[in-house]
């Protein structure tokens, strides 16, 4: 199990090469006076764009420019945001918890909603419940992340005004600034309320995390639940399945011992592309509720051209994707006991 | 008792929100996020319109008034013959938020600091290189800077004559500028904290290590995030969604009405309208004027437009009086010969009139800008000094047009014919509308007139305009200060911001432009920028482009607000109030 970890944790670096040689030679598409306009404002800096390309060294050969960022990187830096205005590192730092805090609220419902559903389609296969489900699963896979979010925003705050965008009202948002009694411990702001026993913050942020999880909720879990539909029927169609319903065995036991147990293996497959997902959705997501997370700050970083935050969020992300892969694989093992690494 | 408690908590969770801005708080939504706390450094409308609250310069201006001056950090100053030596007298008793008390070793080290960054980036590199060093060198290449710049330069920016503690402070300019005043309201002079700034390991303020700030990457320094001073407003905390500032308890000029201060940067405008509908914002920032038909009429919510409202933006449509035609596709053949333009083809006056009738000016206003709009009569805000709006505007008259075209060039023009492209940056509709207007209207004047309209990206387009490929763009200019030199100079000089694009070579308006240039009287100046009005008409250096009418969003129960677009924010926040 520790080769098979150490393995795959090796894995890391080649992607970490790869990742960031393709967006370098991606950029070097641009011509340096290209990025040296990122940095130009107004008018009034564009008498300087030659004077900007020297001051950033813009028109180094790109193995150079590569070169001196993998040097940063080897020492922790991975450049600086001019969108988020500080460095990329503490960018992702400051950031991370309310996305891992929005993903994490998120894939409860994504999964939990997806099996439930995708188990009562399949148990109820050609009925009206399943044909409603599948219509369900269609509509919300198809639905584009932006309009379903924009929808909730105008009914939800716009019309009923329930619910508000942002991660937290203003009130607390002066209150908690530079308030020392207030310790960010996680700085996921639910967990930290909890832990400085502040119940009205707690519920204050779980009101702003409801419209973002719905519109992450639907999308996503729509995909899991034509996966667990299809996999259950697979399951129940199967020897093992017929062989315990004839020992007598109740429906409810088959089901859920026998058949969903082994039906829930693609799930999990498909679960690890749920966080990629999740990750790619709070992109539109975090940008429609203004929720500031790592979406929101790497959707403004690709629209003004912020080189070292997209390499950054590349980075970060590939990173997840291959520590989420890792996690799914060792998940195999314990649904699956057939499954061990050597 | 476990399902009360849920029913609670859902109750908690779905009760309306209710959320108000309390009164003591005002938040303004808007986008954009500040680049930097560091005057020295900021160009930017976000970073500006937090500097002006939470620093403070010498003098400042008089509410919305663009044209008057009131003395700020400083309570008087006296000026020298030759104009080159400013004496202020500092406010005593002014802290910062740090504590410190300001006196003359802060207006040096301000001054000094912002000059030796030199910042390319910055905002005042290029002001101090003029007035204060003599050159337009920054800090991109420190050796260079250095092969200039002298430390001794940097040391007689500013002078202390009662010494460093004392409230005297004397600005050593190396070139005059009747303007200077309205210079030295542009946050990039806000006076800051030498104390703190050196205790935080910034610059110390020693000729031991001055050369070592040239040029210096100012966003992992301390005064980027780390401000202090003297104003209304301190910072609390900022986050690249969101800047919260406090009213600061010993501001000199006491206390100001609204506690907390909230700016929230959200991207999605349709977020932002609910925001205000919603009273979760008490100002928002629109991307455009259509989307006020959104808020017209909606409860709580007031929008803000007067007729006497300005920007201080001016568009221009330009041309390039000496284009360079090699291997420019621009141009065509780069002959007068029915298949391109030569490189002096706007060099003719005739031309110049010609287009000038190409272009629909009040028909601009009303289609672009819904009617909201003002026609300018010359190349500046109708605000100010010396704006002269008796001229007569050249606009739309297609016989006009083509009587100037058959004159030009002694007739060839209008035998031969002509081609060449215009250009735009890509994505700026105003740009691009003005010349397509221009490039259609041309089509019913002959028909071997032919005109094309390009957009560029922006890094694209400032690089063809800066080879001077471009034959004609449009670009503009936002005032850095309040005075006309900043547009007529920028636009218009022989040798200003513009003439490497353009090469602008009109002796009439340059001799006058010189001579205001060593004016001090308003009245004169303002004499001399008018006759540059009239001589705009007949010269016709320039195409401008109609500006929009500002308006702001707000909720109706914020008080004091006024516009000033000299302000990042267009007005102050200590002068605001919530009932």
């Amino acid at each position: 199990m520790l080769v098979f970890i150490a393995r795959r944790l090796l894995l890391l670096p080649v992607v970490f090469i790869g990742v960031t040689l393709a967006l370098q030679l991606l950029m070097q598409l641009l011509t340096p006076y290209q990025r040296a306009g990122a940095y130009v404002q107004s008018e009034q800096q564009m008498n300087r764009l030659d004077e900007i390309i020297t001051l950033y060294r813009l028109d180094d050969p790109w193995y150079l420019q590569y070169g001196r960022w993998i040097g940063q990187v080897v020492q922790g830096n991975l450049g600086y945001s001019r969108v988020s205005r500080q460095p990329v590192v503490q960018t992702i730092i400051d950031r991370f918890p309310a996305t891992l805090e929005l993903a994490l609220f998120a894939i409860i419902p994504v999964i939990g909603v997806g099996i439930w559903m995708g188990t009562a389609a399949a148990l109820n296969r050609d009925k009206f419940i399943d044909q409603v489900t599948r219509v369900m699963s269609i509509v919300g896979w198809s639905l584009p992340t932006f309009v379903l979010g924009i929808w909730l925003l105008v009914i939800f705050y716009g019309w009923l005004g329930w619910l508000q965008p942002g991660r937290v009202s203003i009130r607390y948002v002066t209150e908690l600034a530079g308030n020392p009694n207030f310790r960010y411990y996680t700085k996921m702001l639910t967990v930290d309320a909890l832990l400085n026993g502040r119940f009205d913050v707690f519920v204050d942020a779980v009101k702003h995390l409801i419209l973002p999880v719905i519109t992450l909720s639907v999308v996503q879990s729509a995909q899991i639940m034509r996966v667990m539909r299809s996999s259950l029927l697979d399951a129940l169609s199967q020897d093992y399945v017929r062989t315990a319903k004839a020992k007598g065995l109740p429906g409810r036991v088959v089901t859920r011992k026998h058949a969903r147990r082994n039906a829930l293996i693609p799930v999990i497959t498909l679960s690890g592309f749920v966080l990629i997902g999740l990750i790619n959705g709070v992109v539109i997501t975090e940008t429609i509720f203004n929720y500031p997370g790592l979406g929101q700050w790497a959707a403004q970083a690709a629209t003004n051209l912020d080189y070292a935050a997209v390499l950054g969020f590349a980075v970060f992300t590939a990173m997840m994707v291959v520590v989420a892969n890792l996690l799914v694989d060792l998940l195999y093992g314990v649904v699956d006991p057939r499954i061990r690494y050597a | 008792m476990k399902r009360r408690s849920l029913a609670v908590l859902a109750g908690a969770l779905l009760a309306v929100a209710a959320a108000q801005v309390p009164a003591d708080t005002y938040v303004h939504m808007l986008f954009g996020e500040p680049v930097t706390m560091d005057p020295a450094r900021a160009y930017d409308t976000g970073s500006g319109s937090v500097i002006e609250n939470i620093y403070e310069t010498l003098y400042s201006y008089n509410g919305e008034a663009i044209d008057e001056f009131v003395p700020s950090l400083a309570t008087d100053y006296t000026v020298s013959e030759d104009g080159l030596t400013y004496t202020f007298t500092l406010r005593d008793g002014v802290k910062f938020h740090s504590g410190n008390t300001m006196t003359c070793k802060d207006v040096e080290y301000s001054f000094q600091y912002g000059a030796l960054v030199a910042h390319p980036e910055g905002a005042i590199a290029y002001l101090m290189g003029h007035y204060w060093l003599g050159t337009q060198i920054d800090g991109s290449d420190p050796a260079a800077f250095q092969a200039e710049v002298t430390w001794e330069m940097i040391d007689n920016i500013v002078t202390c004559p009662e010494g460093p503690d004392g409230l005297v402070a004397q600005l050593n300019l190396v070139n005059p500028s009747p303007a200077l005043i309205a210079i030295l309201t542009y946050p990039g002079f806000s006076i800051i904290d030498s104390q703190w700034a050196i205790a935080g390991g910034s610059w110390d303020g020693t000729p031991a290590t001055w050369t070592e700030w040239i040029g210096r990457d100012l966003t992992q320094e301390f005064l980027h995030r780390n401000p202090s001073g003297t104003g209304a407003y301190q910072l609390v905390e900022w986050t690249d969604d969101a800047v919260v500032a406090r009213a600061f308890p010993d501001y000199w000029g006491g206390a100001p009405a609204v506690q907390n201060i909230v700016l929230q940067y959200v991207d999605e405008q349709s977020t932002r309208i609910l925001a205000v509908q919603q009273g979760d914002a008490d100002r928002i920032t629109l991307n455009e004027r259509a989307a006020l038909v959104q808020l017209r009429g909606a409860p709580g919510v007031a929008v803000l437009e007067e007729p006497g409202w300005t920007t201080t933006s001016v568009t221009s449509v330009f041309f390039n009086f000496d284009i360079d035609t090699s291997n420019n596709e621009d141009v065509g053949s780069g002959q007068l010969d029915g298949n391109g333009i030569p490189a002096n083809f706007f060099s003719d006056l005739n031309i110049r009139r010609a287009f000038a009738h190409l272009f629909d000016q009040q028909g601009f206003v009303d289609s672009v800008y819904d009617g909201a709009g003002v026609v300018l009569t010359m190349p500046m805000p109708p605000s100010f000094l010396g704006y002269n709006d008796d001229v007569a505007v050249r606009t739309i008259d297609l016989e006009a047009a083509e009587q100037y075209f058959r004159a030009a060039f002694g007739g060839e023009v209008w035998e031969k014919g002509f081609q060449f492209t215009a250009l735009y940056n890509s994505g700026n509709t105003i740009r691009q509308t003005a010349l397509e207007i221009i490039a259609e209207n041309l089509e019913f004047i002959n028909p071997k007139f032919r005109m094309s309209v390009r957009g560029l990206p922006w890094a694209d387009y400032l690089s063809r305009t800066a080879e001077r490929k471009a034959p004609m763009f449009a670009l503009g200019w936002a005032a850095d200060y309040a005075d006309p030199s900043n547009f007529i100079n920028t636009f218009l000089d022989n040798d200003g911001y513009y003439s490497p694009r353009t090469a602008i070579n009109l002796s009439e308006i340059q001799a006058i432009i010189d001579e205001a240039d060593q004016i001090f009287d308003p009245a004169e100046r303002a004499f001399l920028y008018r006759e540059i009005g009239t001589l705009h008409y007949d010269q016709v250096p320039l195409i401008a482009v109609p500006t929009q009418s500002p308006f702001m969003v707000v909720r109706d129960n914020v008080q004091g607000t006024y516009y000033n677009p000299m302000y990042s924010g267009q007005f102050l926040w200590k002068d605001i109030s919530k009932n």
